[in-house]
């Protein structure tokens, strides 16, 4: 188990890096690095705007600017905003609440109605299953996220069932598969022969064996719903990250929109590293194996 | 590999059979009509109370399911092919006396605030919204078929490259790095520009899973007992790679492909919500999607929901008919 977690923290800092220089390069060499709206100003006199060319293609080539990133990082400010004039960090730290309860809400209402909604389905008959479940997790995943947040806003519902909604179908799909090979595997058509009642072999012989991967979907879904989360805070005006992700894209902030690559991929990462560290301690036999 | 990065390529090594279910698929309503199971066996007569226990449950409801989204998509191929079946009128036509118009005979869906016929532009957004999701679905599958293939086919360094490459990107939110991508462009462009924008944006970036799923593919046709024999025989190399893998690969791309055609068009109606997808005035089913964040005006004019019904019925469609549980039920 420890191995794992230092694999994943490993992964998580080599997986940063690599996006912030990822980040860092598309920044450097996007259309328009280095201009401002502000250098438009008729009234400035051609000093002035070299001045503000210097300052705004400070970091040079992408090395340059790389390092420049990094720097910012070891400082802890995270550099500065242009759109918001203010320290990319402390408007980390307003906003990420706001988003950690949305994100950690969606998933776990969005995976736990999931779960619940395939274990119902296992006892109905297979044509009727088959059909509700593929007809409304088809459904479910044809609604964008922004449609879902302005279902909420109209309906006047809190916008972490937005996020729910949209991990639904995809924990649902993923659960009602697995359930459906446990109730098909030898142990549960032995212990049916053995007259065991029906709900013992639900409760203990096919929904406890897939709890693990419950928690699996759990980690796969923080990324769904982090992905949700953007166009739902634009809609419904949430401060949170996801917002500040939408306005940066709009007002090309792009040190914003750096810094966002690397944390959304230590947040994915750092879940799934989570996930598969509660699975290997929940079943050692297996965690070994991998 | 990550737990959940598990799931994701199980999930996509389920897709792979996708390509050659749903080619069976298009056979369903002549094997409905005709025989079910062993083809080659004669056709008896059966009384009506065998025929409905044999066509009916589990049959009927799913394959009527799957009618209807056949018969949606149909329609929305029609609209894409040839919107002027459907509308006589321009898509940026103003009919400035008639703004906010409610459902008449002139204008079936009324109009919007600039007095632009929401029926056609409707018609014309599902074409862009269509044509965009195919054009760049077709270009993400061709750079998996060329980064997975070579993982595949070369192996060792190159391949782990690739494995992580996909890691990578698989583990950010698709729809953040769409945005950032997009912020990364200028935003104040032509429509034309932006339509070109959106599309190279969702095929450029939509390579990683299916290159998975390739990559899979092409290890297993490489293994496999005809590859060994025509090495035997003396081909190699690129004719090898040609002749009997890439053929065999076809029912994969197919299924790439058309897995790959919902999802883009969600996420073009994603960024087209957030102001980052085709520019006004060409319309698609994100941008028509964006006078919704006016909820209020849902109360007195409901009919403006019907983009969001509309795409909503497409991309169901569209799962429905490459879902596996519906082509096998």
């Amino acid at each position: 188990m420890l191995v794992l977690f230092a694999r994943g923290v490993s992964r998580i800092l080599s997986i940063s890096l690599l996006a912030g220089l990822i980040g860092a390069t598309f920044v450097r060499l996007g259309p328009g690095f280095g201009a401002s709206v502000q250098e438009l100003d008729p009234r400035l006199s051609d000093a002035t705007r070299a001045e503000m060319q210097r300052r705004n293609g400070a970091g040079g080539d992408v090395p340059r600017y790389y390092a420049h990133w990094v720097a910012s990082v070891l400082r802890g400010d995270l550099g500065f905003s242009p759109s918001l004039q203010r320290p990319i960090s402390e408007l980390l730290r307003e906003r990420a609440g706001i988003t950690a309860v949305e994100v950690a809400g969606g998933t776990a209402a969005g995976v736990a109605t999931g779960f619940l909604l395939a274990v119902v389905l296992l006892g109905c008959p297979r044509p009727l299953a088959s059909l509700l479940g593929g007809l409304g997790s088809s459904v479910a995943l044809s609604v964008p996220a922004a449609v879902m947040a302005l279902l909420c806003l109209w309906l006047d519902v809190n916008p972490v069932w937005a996020v729910a909604a949209a991990v639904l179908p995809h924990a649902f799909q993923y659960l009602a598969d697995v359930l459906r090979t446990s109730a098909a595997s030898d142990h549960v058509l032995a212990a049916r022969a053995r007259g065991v009642g029906r709900f013992r072999i639900l409760f203990l012989h096919v929904v406890a064996p897939v709890l693990g991967e419950v928690a699996a979907v759990s980690g796969m879904a923080v990324s769904i719903a982090f992905g949700a989360s953007i166009p739902i805070e634009a809609v419904c005006s949430r401060p949170g990250i996801g917002q500040l992700v939408w306005q940066a894209a709009m007002s090309r902030d792009l040190p914003v929109l750096v810094n966002m690559t690397v944390l959304i991929a230590i947040v994915t990462i750092g879940a799934n590293t989570l996930t598969d560290v509660v699975v290997a301690a929940r079943n050692p036999a297996q965690g070994g194996a991998r | 590999m990550t737990r959940a990065a598990r799931i994701r390529a199980t999930t996509a090594r389920e897709w792979e059979t996708l390509g050659a279910l749903t080619a069976r698929s298009c056979s369903w309503l002549v094997n409905i009509l005709h025989t079910r199971g062993n083809r080659t066996e004669p056709r008896r007569s059966r009384s009506g109370r065998e025929w409905w226990r044999r066509y009916t449950p589990p049959y009927l409801p799913v394959g009527l399911l799957r009618a209807v989204a056949y018969a949606v998509l149909l329609l929305s191929v029609a609209a894409s092919v040839a919107p002027a079946l459907l509308t006589r009128s321009s898509y940026q036509q103003q009919y400035r006396e008639d703004i906010n118009v409610a459902p008449c005979a002139r204008f079936p869906l009324g109009t919007d605030d600039l007095g632009r016929d929401r029926l056609t532009r409707l018609v014309y957004g599902a074409r862009t919204s269509l044509l965009l999701a195919c054009a760049a679905a077709l270009l993400s599958t061709a750079i998996a078929t060329l980064v997975g293939g070579a993982a595949g086919w070369i192996g060792g360094g190159l391949e782990k490259a690739v494995l992580w490459g996909t890691d990578l990107f698989i583990s950010l939110p698709w729809l953040f790095l769409l945005l950032t991508v997009r912020a990364l462009l200028p935003l104040d462009v032509s429509p034309g520009s932006s339509l070109a924008i959106t599309f190279l944006l969702l095929g450029l970036l939509g390579w990683a899973s299916p290159a998975r799923v390739v990559r899979a593919r092409v290890r297993s046709l490489v293994a496999s007992d005809f590859v060994l024999q025509a090495r035997a025989c003396g081909s190699s190399g690129v004719r090898l790679f040609v002749r009997q893998v890439v053929p065999n690969m076809k029912p994969v791309l197919l299924a790439q492909f058309f897995v790959s055609l919902p999802l883009f068009v969600l996420s073009e109606a994603n960024l087209g919500v957030l102001g980052l997808g085709v520019a006004e005035p060409l319309p698609s089913l994100g941008s028509l999607l964006r006078e919704l964040q006016e909820y209020s005006m849902l109360n007195s004019r409901p009919w403006a929901i019907l983009p969001a019904v509309v795409l909503t019925c497409v991309v169901a469609s569209l799962h429905l008919v490459v879902s596996r549980s519906e082509v096998q039920p």
